[in-house]
């Protein structure tokens, strides 16, 4: 029995399609402006003098987020009205008939996974296809990846078989929520930050 | 960050409620001897009636923030893990206590020993009412909140506005005015301390664009001239303060002309914080709409 679902995104293969964001988009008939899935680009560097010559440092690289369905979801822990609760299987989910739009727990999420739709004046996040997943199928962003760069599954399954980082820039420390995610990171990751690499669509996500 | 006015409005508000109520209502009711006249009384009175008006246009302007005001029923709900839920039942408390406290205060004779504890119970409730909200914000994935100026800030807006609202009630008064004085000195320490903390703290809070760590988040959109703003703000209320004091040679300036000076410097220490309370939401950058 799967005790916590977790998403896996492979940074190295994501080539930023946003195939995966937009599949989020139909599946839930999302209104302009509500991203349960989004792609940053990161970009960083520009040119470095290396004795004589210049050489071209750039950092880029896509990271894929939604909900991570925290193991410590400080959404929920946050939210007044407990509008916020976490399945047996690890989702996280929102009642929306509970929600008062308070927009507090769009602070406390890390990962800004919580979004305000303006049609239903609450907030809105990632279900993690809990009826397709609970069927028998898989989330949509992951059936849309046409590089395979996102799986899902139990979380310790996807850390057997991918390895335990969970964490690359410009990801927030994961110790705040433990996120149930597993990273496979891109090989510019390590130096992004000492390259000045920042999120270079902020209008987009 | 000009979105979350109801949340500058209802912080300031109820931070200035606590604020007045411990530098007009505990003195005069917990610590005046016996020999306190009728009209120090009187002052309490009023400065509980005004604790109590600020509270509930705090409490009101609070329902703007919401999206689903009618569900807001359930907000004490999560008590056991929502700083949200305990600084509205702090909130509440507070006021509930303070009405108690006014009722009380009203009959002839006052109260006496029950109305002494329902007012230090109030006292607790309000420090209590913006430690919860210090902690709101105080989040661990919000690095520009998570911070000492975060409390430090909040109290300094209770207590300044506290003390500045406190002399001008007392100024409205005729209760001890040999003692009055000493709250537009402890009202101009105040301001000029706010004022000092904001110039050298401001640059590490993110309002000249620093971004502490790695994030997901969007830039925020704290600016430089409401920064500036805030500074010339303070500093215009703090000289007029500075003025009122000198006019009164060391106690409440009398007649109208010292009033009002009084009145145009929390005017002015008043815009100071809201321009202050803007730029720290302006610390969060929203993503999406």
């Amino acid at each position: 029995m799967v005790t916590q679902y977790a998403f896996f995104f492979n940074a190295a293969a994501c080539s930023g399609c946003k195939a995966c964001q937009m599949a989020c988009k139909d599946r839930n008939d999302l209104e302009p402006g509500v991203l349960w899935r989004r792609v940053y680009e990161v970009a960083g560097g520009g040119w470095e003098k290396k004795g004589e010559i210049w050489v071209p440092s750039v950092v880029a690289y896509n990271v894929s987020m939604a909900c991570n369905h925290c193991e410590k979801p400080v959404c929920g822990l946050s939210c007044p009205v407990k509008a916020i609760w976490k399945r047996e299987d690890g989702i996280v989910f929102i009642d929306t008939d509970r929600c008062i739009g308070c927009r507090y727990c769009e602070w406390a999420c890390p990962y800004t996974a919580l979004r305000f739709d303006a049609t239903t004046n609450t907030v809105s996040k990632c279900d993690f296809c809990y009826d397709a997943v609970d069927a028998g199928g898989t989330p949509a962003c992951v059936s849309a990846c046409p590089l395979r760069a996102l799986d899902f599954g139990d979380l310790a399954e996807l850390r057997k078989k991918y390895g335990e980082a969970r964490q690359i820039f410009p990801l927030p420390d994961p110790s705040q929520t433990d996120p149930a995610l597993v990273i496979k990171p891109h090989r510019d990751a390590a130096r992004a930050g000492e390259k000045g690499a920042e999120v270079a669509n902020w209008e987009e996500v | 960050m000009l979105k979350e006015w109801p949340l500058v409005a209802f912080t300031i508000a109820g931070q200035m409620a606590v604020g007045i109520f411990l530098f007009v209502a505990v003195p005069l009711f917990l610590f005046a001897g016996a020999d306190a006249g009728a009209s120090a009384h009187e002052t309490g009175f009023i400065a509980l009636a005004v604790v109590l008006g600020l509270l509930a246009v705090a409490a009101l302007l609070s329902f703007f923030h919401l999206h689903h005001p009618f569900r807001a029923r359930r907000v004490l709900t999560n008590f056991r893990t929502s700083w949200l839920s305990r600084e509205i039942f702090f909130e509440l408390g507070f006021m509930i206590l303070v009405a108690l406290g006014a009722l009380l205060a009203g009959r002839r004779p006052a109260g006496g020993i029950l109305l002494k504890g329902i007012l230090a119970a109030a006292g607790l409730a309000g420090i209590l009412f913006i430690l919860s909200m210090s902690k709101l914000y105080m989040l661990q994935t919000v690095p520009p909140w998570n911070q000492a100026y975060t409390p430090l800030s909040f109290f300094m807006t209770s207590l300044s506005l506290g003390a500045l609202a406190a002399a001008l009630i007392r100024a409205s008064g005729a209760e001890i005015p040999s003692r009055s004085g000493a709250f537009i000195l402890l009202s101009f320490v105040l301001v000029a301390a706010e004022a000092a903390l904001s110039f050298f703290i401001a640059p590490g809070h993110g309002v000249y664009g620093h971004r502490p760590g790695p994030s997901l988040r969007p830039p925020g959109q704290a600016r430089r001239t409401i920064h500036l703003a805030r500074l010339a703000l303070l500093l215009a209320g703090l000289a007029l303060i500075g003025a009122a004091m000198i006019a009164g040679e060391g106690r409440i300036p009398s007649g109208l002309s010292g009033n009002g000076l009084l009145a145009v410097a929390l005017a002015l220490v008043l815009a100071g914080q809201v321009a202050g309370r803007l730029l720290f939401y302006g610390l969060f950058g929203r993503p999406g709409r």
